[in-house]
């Protein structure tokens, strides 16, 4: 009998809320990361931008994965660096000068929000290139 | 109190309408140059704070000079190399705001367009007014 008073207690209590049903806790579910391909022509001395959103807090990894004249691959060092859009162009955050390759070379956590990736001749170019970044975040 | 009344008077508390005073400091940004026929330009800029992001079309000079054809004028998100368009309206130049919007604190662009107005390349002056 105490045991049945106490049961009715309980979801009396329980069941005392303003209307409110939704009170089982959820598990937040990461997202799949998404991929951009930013591709375009780097003129000499020029500058190229893409932004992009971060839709939650996470790894955002950024690779400049290729750099071509023609059909012949280049291993010319470029800027490489993300920040946020500003102006006509990227305000920087991070950069890091850098030839292409297969592994990001810039990693880092973003809160979410909205960036940039821009790439950048160094004074390396003697002519236009075509690039490939590949951009990946959450 | 009973839980009822308690109930309807969180109720009101929470529907209670609010009135959001857009004061506090603002950023004047501008965005000077030049559009080409059938083309489009795009500012992007940074909003500290919820509030009103405003934009004037100051100036427009055509080939002949001060030009009154209508723009369209935008405000949107930078995406790839781009802006995308969130709202936007068509207007000549004035004195006066021709877009105006209440957003959240984040990052967007502003954006002038040539549907098709302009006779000439033309150069022009946007001033973008959001919350610091």
């Amino acid at each position: 009998m105490k045991r049945a008073l106490l049961t009715l207690t309980l979801v009396g209590l329980l069941g005392s809320g303003c209307g409110s049903t939704a009170t089982a806790p959820t598990t937040a579910t990461p997202t799949a990361p998404t991929t951009e391909i930013f591709t375009g022509s780097l003129s000499v001395q020029g500058t190229a931008f893409y932004s992009f959103g971060v839709s939650e807090s996470g790894a955002v990894g950024i690779t400049l994965v290729g750099l071509t004249s023609g059909t012949n691959a280049l291993s010319t060092v470029v800027l490489l660096g993300y920040g946020i859009p500003s102006g006509t162009g990227c305000g920087l955050s991070i950069s890091t000068r850098t030839a292409p390759a297969l592994a990001a070379q810039i990693r880092n956590v973003l809160p979410q929000g909205i960036y940039c990736v821009s790439v950048a001749d160094v004074g390396n170019l003697a002519d236009s290139v075509n690039f490939t970044v590949r951009i990946v975040h959450p | 109190v009973t839980q009822n009344e308690e109930c309807s008077q969180l109720s009101k508390e929470a529907t209670s309408p609010s009135t959001t005073l857009d004061v506090g400091p603002v950023a004047i940004e501008t965005f000077a140059g030049s559009v080409a026929l059938s083309g489009s330009a795009f500012y992007s800029f940074s909003s500290a704070r919820d509030g009103t992001l405003s934009l004037t079309l100051l100036k427009l000079d055509d080939a002949d000079g001060p030009s009154s054809a209508s723009m369209l004028l935008s405000i949107g998100y930078p995406s790839g190399t781009g802006c995308t368009i969130d709202t936007s309206t068509s207007a000549p130049v004035g004195t006066t705001a021709q877009l105006s919007n209440t957003y959240a604190a984040g990052v967007y662009c502003a954006k002038i367009t040539d549907t098709g107005n302009l006779a000439s390349p033309a150069t022009f002056v946007i001033n973008i007014v959001h919350p610091r």
